[in-house]
C-alpha cells in the first residue's frame, strides 16, 4: 500500500550528513522553516517551502536535540556538548545558557512561561530563562532522562528507570504525581496532546500508551495502549522502536514514526488509524507537523536499534503536504 | 449446540441432518462439504482443536491468513488487498482495483497488494472463497484430512518430502492450531488498527496446548504470544506449512535451520537479530532489546563522536 498518493511528499535536497536526531517546524503559522539537528553536529534551519538551507549552527558535538523559542528566529540545542546553546540565526550570535553534566537529551520550549526545558543522561532536568541564561529549576530523577514534554502548566518526564514524573509548572520541585511502568520498555518519545490534558508515550517495544493527567476513574478508564509499528518479516512478527511522535496542534490527531520506516497518523480518541505512509528507507526518527497543521516534517535516518552499520540508508527530510482530510478525526468525516 | 460444519459460516445448526440455513455456500465450498468428516460436534471448547483437522476453513487466497467466518475473510480482503491506496477506495475484485485504479488514478497495477509471491495475479479473480484455484484447496484439503496418527498433531509428519525437522525443534513446529484458536471473527478491527483493548478475553489456546508443546517464545512472560500479535497479524502456521501448494515451498529451504537458533535471544540486540534471522522465530522479535541504555547512547561511544571528551571537559568545567 504504496500511500504516495498526489499530495506532494518533497525532499528536501541537502540534508545532513549524519542521522537527524530532531526536526521542529516553526511554531508560527504559516512559517514553514524547519530546524533540523543532527548527529554531524549541526543545526540546520531550512526554508521548507523554498527547499532551501537558510541557516547553520554548528556544535562541536552531536545534536540530540533542538527547539525554536517564540519564533523561526532562535532555537535552542543540546547534545553530546552537555551544554544548551541558544543561537539567534538572523544575528548568527551562538549563547552558551547553561550546562549539564552528561549530554543533554531532550529540549522543549514551554510557550506559557518562556522557559527552555532540558532533560540529560546526568539524570536532571533543568528549566532556563534563555533571556538571562539563568537555570530557575533543577530537578533530580532517578535514571537517565529520555524522553520530556511539556504543556502550558506542566512538564512531563520519562526516565531509563521507566518512570514517568508529572510535574506542575508553577512547583517543579516536586513531582505533581509519578507513575510506574506505564509502558514496560525503554521509553522513546512522549509528546501531550495539543489540548493539554494528557499525553503519548511511545516506547521501543512497538507500542503507544495514550494517558491523562486527570486522575479521575472517568479519564482513566479512557486510557490504552496499542500496539504498532510491527511487521512480518521472513515469517517473523518483528518488534520495531516508535522514535517519533508528533500531535496535529489543531485537530489533536497524532502521527508516530518508527524504526520499521513507516508513518501512520492516528484519531487517539476513537482509536482508528486515518493512514500510513509504508517503506520509507531507513527509520523515521522524528516528526513535526507545522504550526497551520498543512506540512508534515519526516526525518528518516537509521537510528542505531541494530547497532554500528558500515553503510547506513541515507539520510532524508521529507515534507509532505496534508489535506485537512488527512488529520481530520475520524467522527468528524463521517 | 451443534454448528455449521462448512465452518465458512460457523451459524448454529438447528439440525445436523439439514443444510446450514446461513451459508448458501458457493461451489468451491461444496468442495469443503466433501472434505469434510462425519461432524461429531460436542461443545465449542473441545471440539475446536479437532474439527480444524476435518476441515479447510476459510482463507485468504492472497496472503493465506486464515478466518473462522467467511464474511470477515470479504471483508479482510477488502482492505487488505482490493483497497486503493490513493482514495483509500474498497473495491470488491482484484480487477476492480485494476480498473479502478486506471480509471481514476490513472496508474497501472501489476500487482494485487500486500499478496504472497505468486499469488499477487490480478486477473485470477477471488472474493472470498470464491474463485480460489482448485489445487489450492485440493491442497489445503488433503493436509486438513490427512490422518495425524496418534498425537503427532501439530501438523501432522513432514509430507512432501520435505526435511526432517531437526530432532531439538519438534517443540518449534509451527501447529496450525495456533493461528485458528485465534477465536473471535471480531479480531479483525484489531489486526486493522493494531489497537488492542485492556480487556481482550483470555484466548482460548488450551485446546492447542493440549496438543502441543508450549512453544518457546522468548519473553513468553513479558507479552503474551497469544495475545493477537502473532494470529492477529500473520498465521505463522499457516504461511509455513509445507506443500500448502505454495509455488517454490515459500521460504522453507532445507536445512533451514541453524542449531541454536531456537535460544530466546533476550539480552543484546545482536543476538536477537541473529536469531531472528533464520526465519524460524517462534514469538515476536525486539529489533531494540537493551532496556537500561538507548540507541543513542550506544551511537555516542563512537571515537568520531567524541563523548567521553565532551564529557571530561564538562566535569572539568565552569
Amino acid at each position: 500500500m504504496a500511500d504516495s498518493s498526489q499530495s506532494a511528499s518533497v525532499e528536501i535536497s541537502q540534508p545532513p550528513q549524519d542521522a537527524v536526531t530532531n526536526v521542529t517546524f516553526a511554531p508560527v503559522p504559516g512559517d514553514y522553516s524547519l530546524l533540523v539537528s543532527s548527529w554531524d553536529a549541526k543545526v540546520r534551519i531550512y526554508d521548507t517551502a523554498a527547499d532551501q538551507l537558510k541557516g547553520v549552527h554548528e556544535h562541536k558535538h552531536a545534536v540530540l536535540d533542538c527547539t525554536f523559542l517564540t519564533d523561526s528566529q532562535k532555537c535552542v540545542s543540546g547534545g553530546l556538548s552537555t551544554k544548551v546553546l541558544g543561537y539567534d540565526f538572523v544575528a548568527g550570535e551562538e549563547s552558551v545558557i547553561g550546562h549539564h553534566r552528561e549530554a543533554v537529551r531532550v529540549l522543549r520550549h514551554q510557550k506559557s512561561t518562556g522557559l527552555v526545558l532540558s532533560g540529560s543522561w546526568d539524570g536532571t532536568v533543568k528549566a532556563w530563562d534563555t533571556r538571562t541564561k539563568t537555570c530557575t529549576a533543577d530537578m533530580q530523577v532517578d535514571g537517565k532522562v529520555y524522553v520530556l514534554d511539556v504543556t502550558d502548566d506542566r512538564v512531563v518526564v520519562g526516565t531509563s528507570k521507566k518512570q514517568l514524573l508529572i510535574y506542575d509548572s508553577r512547583n517543579l520541585a516536586q513531582p505533581q504525581t509519578t507513575r510506574d511502568q506505564p509502558l514496560k520498555f525503554q521509553f522513546r518519545c512522549l509528546r501531550c496532546f495539543p489540548d493539554g490534558k494528557g499525553y503519548a508515550l511511545s516506547s521501543t517495544e512497538g507500542r503507544i500508551a495514550w494517558h491523562y493527567f486527570d486522575q479521575s476513574a472517568e479519564s482513566q478508564a479512557n486510557e490504552y495502549a496499542f500496539k504498532c509499528h510491527r511487521k512480518t518479516v521472513d515469517n517473523v512478527e518483528t518488534v520495531y522502536p516508535v522514535h517519533a511522535l508528533a500531535f496535529h496542534g489543531i485537530h489533536g490527531t497524532f502521527a508516530s514514526g518508527g524504526g520499521d520506516g513507516m508513518v501512520s497518523v492516528w484519531d487517539g480518541r476513537v482509536k482508528k488509524r486515518l493512514w500510513k505512509i509504508p517503506d520509507l528507507k531507513s527509520s523515521v526518527s522524528s516528526l513535526s507537523f507545522s504550526a497551520d497543521g498543512t506540512r508534515l516534517a519526516i526525518s528518516v535516518s537509521y537510528q542505531w536499534e541494530e547497532g554500528f552499520k558500515d553503510d547506513p540508508p541515507p539520510n532524508q527530510l521529507i515534507v509532505r503536504t496534508l489535506e485537512d482530510v488527512d488529520v481530520r478525526p475520524k467522527e468528524a468525516t463521517a | 449446540m451443534s454448528y455449521c460444519t462448512a465452518r465458512v459460516c460457523g451459524s448454529p445448526r438447528f439440525s445436523s441432518a439439514s443444510p446450514c440455513p446461513r451459508s448458501s455456500l458457493p461451489l468451491s465450498s461444496q468442495l469443503q462439504l466433501e472434505l469434510q468428516l462425519p461432524p461429531r460436534r460436542e461443545g465449542r471448547g473441545t471440539g475446536r482443536k479437532k474439527r480444524k483437522a476435518d476441515v479447510v476453513k476459510p482463507f485468504c487466497y492472497y496472503c493465506d491468513r486464515e478466518f473462522d467466518d467467511e464474511k470477515v475473510l470479504v471483508q479482510h480482503q477488502k482492505a487488505k488487498h482490493f483497497k486503493c491506496h490513493q482514495c483509500h477506495r474498497k473495491l470488491d475484485t482484484a480487477t476492480g482495483l485494476v480498473v479502478h485504479m486506471l480509471q481514476v488514478h490513472k496508474e497501472t497495477i501489476t500487482k494485487v497488494p500486500n499478496a504472497l509471491d505468486g499469488r499477487d495475479n490480478p486477473d485470477v479473480i477471488v472474493h472470498g472463497m470464491e474463485g480460489v484455484p482448485a489445487e489450492f484447496l485440493h491442497d489445503r484439503g488433503d493436509k486438513g484430512g490427512a490422518p495425524g496418527g496418534g498425537g503427532a498433531g501439530g501438523g501432522g509428519a513432514q509430507p512432501n518430502g520435505m526435511p526432517v525437522v531437526p530432532p531439538m525443534m519438534p517443540a518449534a513446529v509451527p501447529t496450525p492450531a495456533m493461528p485458528s484458536a485465534f477465536p473471535f471473527g471480531g479480531a479483525y478491527p484489531a489486526m486493522m488498527g493494531g489497537f488492542m483493548r485492556p480487556t481482550m478475553p483470555t484466548m482460548p489456546m488450551i485446546g492447542a496446548m493440549g496438543m502441543v508443546p508450549r512453544l518457546p517464545t522468548p519473553a513468553a512472560g513479558m507479552v503474551p504470544p497469544a495475545m493477537g500479535a502473532a494470529p492477529g497479524l500473520v498465521p505463522p502456521a499457516a504461511a509455513m506449512r509445507p506443500g500448502m501448494g505454495m509455488p517454490g515451498g515459500l521460504g522453507m529451504p532445507p536445512g533451514l535451520t541453524p542449531p541454536g537458533m531456537t535460544a530466546p535471544a533476550q539480552t543484546n540486540g545482536e543476538a536477537a537479530v541473529a536469531s531472528a534471522e533464520g526465519g524460524e522465530g517462534r514469538g515476536p522479535r525486539w529489533v531494540y532489546q537493551d532496556e537500561e541504555i538507548s540507541p543513542e547512547e550506544k551511537r555516542a561511544q563512537l571515537p568520531q563522536y567524541k563523548y567521553a571528551e565532551a564529557k571530561a571537559a564538562a566535569a572539568a568545567g565552569p
